[in-house]
């Protein structure tokens, strides 16, 4: 599992790198072609966007393998209520990817149907960014998970 | 239950349980969706429609500045040229830290980096000189949290494209309460220099100066750049921070040669992940921020205040003290998103301009980067001076006393954050 989560990151950090440097491009061309060339650009903004929610969410999911986001610690890391978090933090967690991943769907396939003007592809590549970050993030979540386990059969 | 106080309440054990911010925002949420019977979907809607913002994109991109300052030889040269300025004073090192960061904090706005570059050089340097430990981690911990305050910053960014204030008003209303603080801090420094005679440096003379200022001077353009652009309305935040990443990107990798081309996509990626956790906690505020506003939490708040005080001032110290308490537990970008409805009630309430009360918030919430147990400065702080978090908490107790005491000043003086605004934007005063 370990392995796999390994190269799957690799890959996912591979784009994100991608996505960030073409959203520097994107609108360091936006800014260019509005001061200095005076020919404002109408699908810049749109694509912007795009590669934003994409590195947010491909970014967020990332984070979430190097446990890298936002967290408060303010309960005891010993003694028998040190265990508590982690039960909540993996129910919680569940439940948070559950919806990311159905819900990110549900929203994707509605989006599907419409057309962005500007850029003429379906508004699905906009929303999508949110369910596939809910996917790695399961994915990471079960590599804990595993990990976990086969470390306590081993004790 | 009270759905209202199941989403604050449900958040705040939540995040006690170590659930992270974004995560607990949007549980909390998905909990009193389902006992109101609300549509599920609205959750994935608000998270999107809330990072769909065109001014949200200046945050990635002032977070990449940083990570490019930090890689390059930039942090040096700035360091350089604040020695040059301040550090024959007398507890010379003292003054280059705040100075630094001051710098620092005009360039990028993100404190926690400040904190981790100028500390990994200044903390050893002013221990080897004789001060103590605690002082050199309290002190850099709280200046590095002038980069809240002083513009660019993020949060003010957040505030103004959440909070519906001009960001270019909020970025000038933060310069002068930010320099203030600063040579606040950089008396404090004084006074303790002279209690434990810290050294000061040799003035290096006039040449050297010249020559430190030369090497810093294409760095400085940057503030002007991004301050300059936003306030004459030529450049929105987002087109200043990407020409300010820009202009760094042509110094760092073609002028100053320090870095070489390959590291790019590793700082891409690096300052990508960076920004991803903060926005990715401005999507979950979304479904949470909509559900504080739909169930009408400003209303309430705002009526209980009212109970205990109708008068403005008392009404903003109240605010004071709430915002301290909150941002001992949640970042300023958190807190900022989550309270900002109640915020702007209690400020309308209390008839406070609003930017002055998007800047005096800022400044509140940037204590909490140094109180714990979020102090995130205190502790990268404490733990390059290898000192334990206690002793640095103490040693920065005092210097805390002068934000707060700043931020209260400004409730009777508001000319501290609004003279400059109010001369750049009179149209917004009447």
């Amino acid at each position: 599992m370990r392995a796999i989560n390994d190269i799957i990151e690799r890959i996912v950090v591979a784009l994100l790198t991608l996505a960030f440097a073409a959203l520097v491009c994107v609108v360091g061309l936006q800014v260019l072609a509005r001061n200095v060339l005076q020919v404002p650009m109408i699908w810049t903004p749109d694509l912007a966007q795009l590669l934003f929610a994409w590195c947010i969410f491909l970014g967020a999911a990332i984070a979430f393998r190097r446990s890298g986001h936002y967290e408060v610690n303010i309960w005891p890391t010993s003694g028998p209520l040190a265990q508590i978090p982690r039960s909540v933090a993996f129910v919680g967690g569940v439940i948070v990817i559950g919806v990311l991943f159905y819900y990110g769907i549900d929203m994707t396939q509605r989006a599907m149907l419409r057309t962005n003007p500007s850029l003429g592809i379906s508004e699905l590549w906009f929303f999508i960014s949110i369910p596939i970050s809910g996917g790695l993030m399961a994915l990471f979540l079960a590599e804990r998970v595993i990990a976990r386990l086969s470390r306590s059969a081993t004790q | 239950m009270n759905p209202l106080l199941l989403l604050i309440g449900g958040f705040f054990v939540l995040v006690a349980f170590r659930v992270n911010v974004g995560f607990s925002l949007i549980l909390s949420s998905v909990i009193v969706l389902l006992v109101e019977d609300l549509p599920l979907t609205s959750v994935i809607n608000q998270m999107y429609r809330n990072i769909d913002s065109f001014t949200l994109l200046a945050v990635p991109f002032f977070m990449f500045l940083g990570r490019i300052l930090n890689a390059g030889s930039i942090t040096n040269r700035l360091l350089a040229l604040s020695n040059a300025t301040v550090g024959h004073i007398r507890g010379g090192l003292g003054h280059v830290n705040v100075f630094v960061s001051m710098v620092f904090a005009s360039l990028s706005g993100s404190a926690a980096a400040d904190t981790a570059s100028v500390g990994s050089i200044l903390i050893p340097a002013m221990k080897k000189a004789g001060y103590s430990p605690a002082f050199a981690a309290a002190l850099t911990a709280a200046s590095s949290t002038l980069g809240v305050i002083i513009p660019p910053s993020i949060i003010l960014i957040v505030y103004g494209a959440f909070g519906n204030v001009s960001i270019g008003a909020l970025f000038l209303g933060g310069v002068v309460p930010g320099v203030t603080i600063a040579l606040a801090m950089m008396a404090y420094t004084y006074l303790m220099a002279l209690r434990n005679d810290y050294p000061a440096i040799p003035f290096p003379g006039l040449r050297a100066l010249g020559r430190a200022t030369t090497r810093g001077m294409a760095a400085m353009l940057i503030p002007v750049f991004v301050l300059g652009g936003v306030i004459t309305g030529v450049f929105t935040p987002t087109e200043a921070a990407i020409s300010a990443v820009l202009w760094a990107l042509i110094l760092t990798f073609i002028l100053y040669r320090d870095v070489p081309l390959r590291t790019l996509p590793a700082l891409l990626a690096a300052a990508c992940i960076d920004f991803s956790v903060p926005l990715f906690t401005v999507a979950g505020a979304g479904i949470f921020g909509w559900l504080i506003a739909y169930l009408g939490a400003a209303e309430i708040v705002v009526d209980f205040i009212r109970s205990v005080t109708t008068h403005p001032t008392g009404m903003m110290l109240l605010l004071i003290g709430f915002l301290l308490l909150v941002g001992t537990v949640l970042n300023p970008i958190s807190a900022v998103l989550i309270f900002l409805p109640i915020i702007q009630g209690i400020g309308t309430e209390a008839q406070v301009n609003p930017v002055h009360l998007g800047v005096l918030t800022t400044i509140v919430l940037s204590v909490g980067l140094i109180t714990p147990p979020y102090g995130i400065c205190l502790l990268i702080a404490a733990q390059i001076a290898q000192v334990s978090l206690g002793r640095a908490m103490l040693a920065v107790l005092p210097i805390v006393g002068l934000t707060v005491a700043i931020a209260i000043l400004s409730l009777f003086v508001p000319d501290l954050i609004l003279a400059w605004p109010k001369m750049a934007f009179p149209n917004l005063f009447n």
